[in-house]
């Protein structure tokens, strides 16, 4: 048991900050931490300590993914033209967006955008830039080529990019808000 | 416009755009898009976005867990402590230990029945009847146990009552065979 809690001690903050930017929702984050501790006690006698860390993300992705479907699921009309829309045109990205945009609203306005785009994207993300981990250890946490992970965060910056545009536009004069 | 009217080299400054801010393109690719962000203040102006975008996730907190998820945790994986009083109403332990004490009480008797044939100072009568009270503690545990479906492993009780308790006393005697003062006494 000390050696869980000690455990628990050193992935505690990863795991909130990782469904916390994931999904938006301190509450959400908040349940999706809990769950996945508790799942780390149920399966603690299988897990070697350094593979610890990898089946944590791995396990809060999953319960993020979950949560991300059930929105999905209720909000089945409002995405079902997301493919649909085209690209940014030239004559859009012609000035700076956002550039009237406040420091603190632009912040918002990128936490939405990060937690609308589509995952494997959104998670590489997060565990890249703001969780600051090497390509390695995401290649690692969620078990997949090194190459495909770098293919993912050059795709989901870019992602993250438009959907910043196309949430600006969707608002006019506003922004889509959480904490 | 439409995507189509944009020029290629545009198109492919938007590509690669998060690439040139990271500095994962090669010398040539970096120098080609710095050659035309140059001339091209459109390109400029979703490079300048693309990099309050980076800044701005950069800025953003790795977020602290609040004590009270981890506090909820524990609450569900750690099972309370049970204090003495809760251990003593669980019916396994009562035959662990009855058996000690009766484990106990056979050793004392068998180095006692030893001891005098030396020095007798019990009766045999005694003896007979503190063997009888320790047979019927063990017959009592057997009752117990296929009650509650819990056994205790004479191993157990060989391992961790009787061995211990044989050993001190046997060094309690040698102490006395010992000691002049012990041989008066016993003598006396």
């Amino acid at each position: 048991m000390r050696r869980y809690k000690a455990m628990v001690e050193q992935c505690r903050h990863r795991i909130y900050s990782l469904a916390y930017h994931s999904l938006g929702s301190r509450e959400e984050a908040e349940d999706v931490t809990q769950e996945v501790l508790v799942r780390l006690w149920q399966h603690w006698s299988e897990l070697a300590e350094s593979h610890v860390m990898p089946w944590v993300i791995r396990v809060t992705r999953n319960a993020c993914l979950d949560l991300h479907r059930k929105r999905q699921t209720r909000q089945a009309l409002l995405d079902q033209h997301q493919d649909e829309k085209p690209g940014m045109s030239h004559s859009e990205l012609s000035f700076v967006p956002g550039l009237a945009m406040d420091q603190a609203d632009f912040r918002r306005q990128v936490k939405d955008a990060l937690s609308a785009i589509e995952d494997p994207y959104r998670t590489i993300v997060i565990l890249r830039e703001i969780e600051d981990m090497t390509y390695q250890q995401i290649a690692a946490a969620l078990e997949m080529p090194l190459n495909s992970v770098k293919v993912y965060l050059h795709r989901g910056r870019r992602m993250l990019r438009e959907r910043f545009l196309e949430l600006e536009n969707q608002v006019p004069g506003g922004l889509a808000h959480e904490s | 416009m439409s995507r189509k009217d944009i020029p290629d080299a545009c198109l492919n400054v938007g590509e690669k755009i998060e690439s040139y801010l990271n500095g994962e393109l090669t010398a040539v690719e970096q120098a080609e898009i710095a050659a035309h962000l140059a001339s091209c203040p459109e390109c400029r102006a979703d490079l300048a976005f693309a990099q309050r975008i980076a800044d701005t996730l950069h800025s953003l907190p790795q977020e602290r867990c609040p004590d009270r998820v981890i506090e909820r945790v524990y609450e569900r994986v750690v099972p309370p402590r049970s204090t003495f009083r809760d251990r003593w109403r669980v019916p396994t332990w009562r035959p662990v230990l009855i058996g000690s004490c009766a484990a106990l009480l056979l050793a004392v008797t068998a180095l006692i029945g030893q001891k005098e044939m030396t020095t007798p100072r019990y009766a045999e009568a005694d003896i007979r009847a503190a063997e009888r009270e320790a047979r019927w503690a063990l017959a009592y545990i057997g009752l117990l146990g296929e009650r509650t479906g819990k056994t205790v492993k004479s191993s157990v009780i060989d391992e961790r009552i009787i061995l211990p308790v044989v050993r001190t006393l046997e060094k309690s005697l040698d102490r006395d065979n010992a000691d002049p003062k012990g041989e008066v006494r016993n003598a006396g």
